[in-house]
C-alpha cells in the first residue's frame, strides 16, 4: 500500500519528527524536523529510492547518544509503517 | 544585602538610546502557511494519476538493459529531486503511464517506458483536522491560523526581549556610576567564586576523561569564548569584567526592587525550587545546582531578572510588529 507516514521521536533524539512516503515498498521524501541539518538531509538523501526493508536493516541500531539516533528513529518509523501494512 | 558596591547615580533605562530596528519585529506569513500545511500533511495521500508527470510525482520507469535481470532496468524516483539524472527527470515531465519515449539516462539514450505515475495529494486544511489537534480554544482553521500567528509573535518577542534587555542593561551600566566594587566580599565575591569553582570542577572532570591534566584556565578560556593563546592576565581581566557587570546588574535590580517594595528571600526561593523540582520530577539538589548553586545565588539571580523585567515592561509595548 502507498502511504505517507509521520513519526514523533518523543524527544529521544535531536530531530523531533521524521516523515516519509512508502510507495510500492520504496522509501521517498524523507524529512526530519529538527536535528543536525546537514546530517539529517544526508540520511534523507541516501534513503531516497531505497527499499523500505533495506532502510531498516542499514539504519537500525545506529547510536548517537543514549543508544538512539536520528537514523535509528527513521529505521524504527519505517519498521512501524511496514508492520502497520502487514497487520 | 551586601552588594559590595553602591549605585551612586543611575542612568534612567527609559532614556536609553534604542535603535528603531531593535523595536521592530517581523513575523512571516509564509511560516504560518507552512505550519498549516504541516498539519494537512498528516492527511497526505498517494494515488495513481492518469495525467502527465509533474515535478514531485513518484514515477516508476524501465528501459531495456541486457545486463539487468529480466533484460530491463527498473527504478522508482521522486521526479525533480534529480537523484537519478536531472536531464532524464526533466524529459519525463508531461509523459503518462504506459508511454515510451527515447531519452538520455545517465548519458546513454534509452527507450524509457513509464510504468506508473503516483502523486502526493495534500488536502486543504479543514476544521475537523484542526479539532483533532486538541488545542484549547482552537477548533477552526481561522482560529488555528490566529493561534499560530500569536505564538510566532510571542516567540519573536521572547527572542527580542533578551537582545533588548542586554542592550539597555549595558547602556545603563556604562552610564551609571557605582562606588568602587569590593572584590573581597558581597555579590562580586559570590559570583567570582562560582566561576572559579566551576572551572576547577570542570577541569578535574575533563582531566579525568582526557587522561591528562587540563588546567582550570583552559575551561575559563572556553567559557569566556577567548581564542587559544589568551594569557592568564587577559583571562583574569575578562572574568573580572563579567563578574563586575553582574555585580552592577544585581545592584541595579536590588535598588529598583527596593524602590518598588519588592523583596526576594532565600525561603521564598527555596519554596519555588521545591515546586519546580516537583513539577519537572527532578531532585531538588539538581534544580538548585542549575539555578544557584546556593540559595543566595538564586536570590541574586532574582534581582538581576527583576531589572530585566522592568526594562521589558517599559519597552515591549513599543514593539512594532509586522506580518510580512
Amino acid at each position: 500500500m502507498d502511504k505517507h507516514y509521520s513519526h514523533k521521536t518523543g524527544g529521544r533524539t535531536c530531530a523531533s519528527e521524521v516523515s516519509f512516503d512508502i510507495v510500492d515498498g520504496i522509501v521517498h521524501n524523507v524529512v526530519f524536523t529538527g536535528g543536525c541539518r546537514g546530517n539529517t538531509q544526508g540520511v534523507a538523501a541516501l534513503a531516497e529510492g531505497m527499499k523500505a526493508e533495506d532502510v531498516v536493516t542499514r539504519l537500525k541500531g545506529i547510536d548517537c547518544h543514549g543508544g538512539n539516533s536520528c537514523p535509528n528513529e527513521l529505521a524504527t518509523a519505517v519498521a512501524a509503517c511496514l508492520a502497520e501494512d502487514c497487520a | 544585602m551586601n552588594l559590595g558596591t553602591q549605585l551612586l547615580q543611575e542612568f534612567d533605562f527609559r532614556e536609553a538610546e534604542v535603535p528603531e530596528k531593535l523595536l521592530s519585529l517581523q513575523v512571516k506569513q509564509s511560516e504560518i502557511d507552512r505550519m498549516m500545511v504541516d498539519v494537512a500533511m498528516q492527511y497526505l495521500t498517494i494515488a495513481p494519476v492518469q495525467g502527465g508527470i509533474c515535478k514531485g510525482d513518484i514515477v516508476r520507469i524501465s528501459w531495456p538493459d541486457p545486463a539487468a535481470e529480466n533484460g530491463k532496468a527498473e527504478v522508482q524516483i521522486s521526479v525533480g529531486r534529480n537523484f537519478l539524472d536531472a536531464e532524464t527527470e526533466q524529459q519525463l515531465l508531461g509523459h503518462k503511464a504506459g508511454e515510451t519515449a527515447e531519452m538520455p539516462v545517465k548519458g546513454v539514450m534509452r527507450q524509457v517506458t513509464v510504468l506508473s505515475v503516483k502523486r502526493r495529494n495534500i488536502p486543504p486544511l479543514t476544521d475537523d483536522m484542526v479539532a483533532k489537534l486538541e488545542i484549547p480554544d482552537v477548533k477552526t482553521v481561522e482560529e488555528y491560523a490566529a493561534s499560530l500567528k500569536a505564538n510566532l509573535i510571542e516567540k519573536a518577542k521572547d527572542e527580542r526581549n533578551r537582545i533588548l534587555t542586554d542592550f539597555v542593561e549595558k547602556q545603563v551600566m556604562d552610564k551609571s556610576s557605582f562606588a568602587p566594587i569590593n572584590q573581597e566580599e558581597g555579590v562580586y565575591r559570590l559570583f567570582f567564586s562560582v566561576y572559579v569553582d566551576y572551572a576547577k570542577a570542570a577541569a578535574a572532570e575533563a582531566s579525568a576523561k582526557a587522561g591528562g591534566e587540563i588546567h582550570p584556565s583552559e575551561i575559563l578560556r572556553r567559557m569566556l569564548r577567548k581564542p587559544e593563546g589568551t594569557s592568564k592576565d587577559e583571562l583574569h581581566a575578562a572574568l573580572h569584567e563579567m563578574v563586575e557587570q553582574r555585580t552592577k546588574l544585581c545592584c541595579l535590580g536590588y535598588t529598583h526592587a527596593q524602590a518598588d517594595g519588592v523583596t526576594y528571600t532565600e525561603a521564598q526561593c527555596d519554596a519555588e525550587l521545591h515546586e519546580m523540582a516537583k513539577q519537572y520530577d527532578m531532585p531538588y539538589e539538581d534544580v538548585l545546582a542549575q539555578m544557584g548553586p546556593t540559595l543566595e545565588h538564586v536570590v541574586l539571580g532574582k534581582y538581576e531578572q527583576y531589572f530585566g523585567e522592568k526594562i521589558i515592561a517599559y519597552y515591549a509595548p513599543k514593539y512594532d510588529i509586522q506580518i510580512l
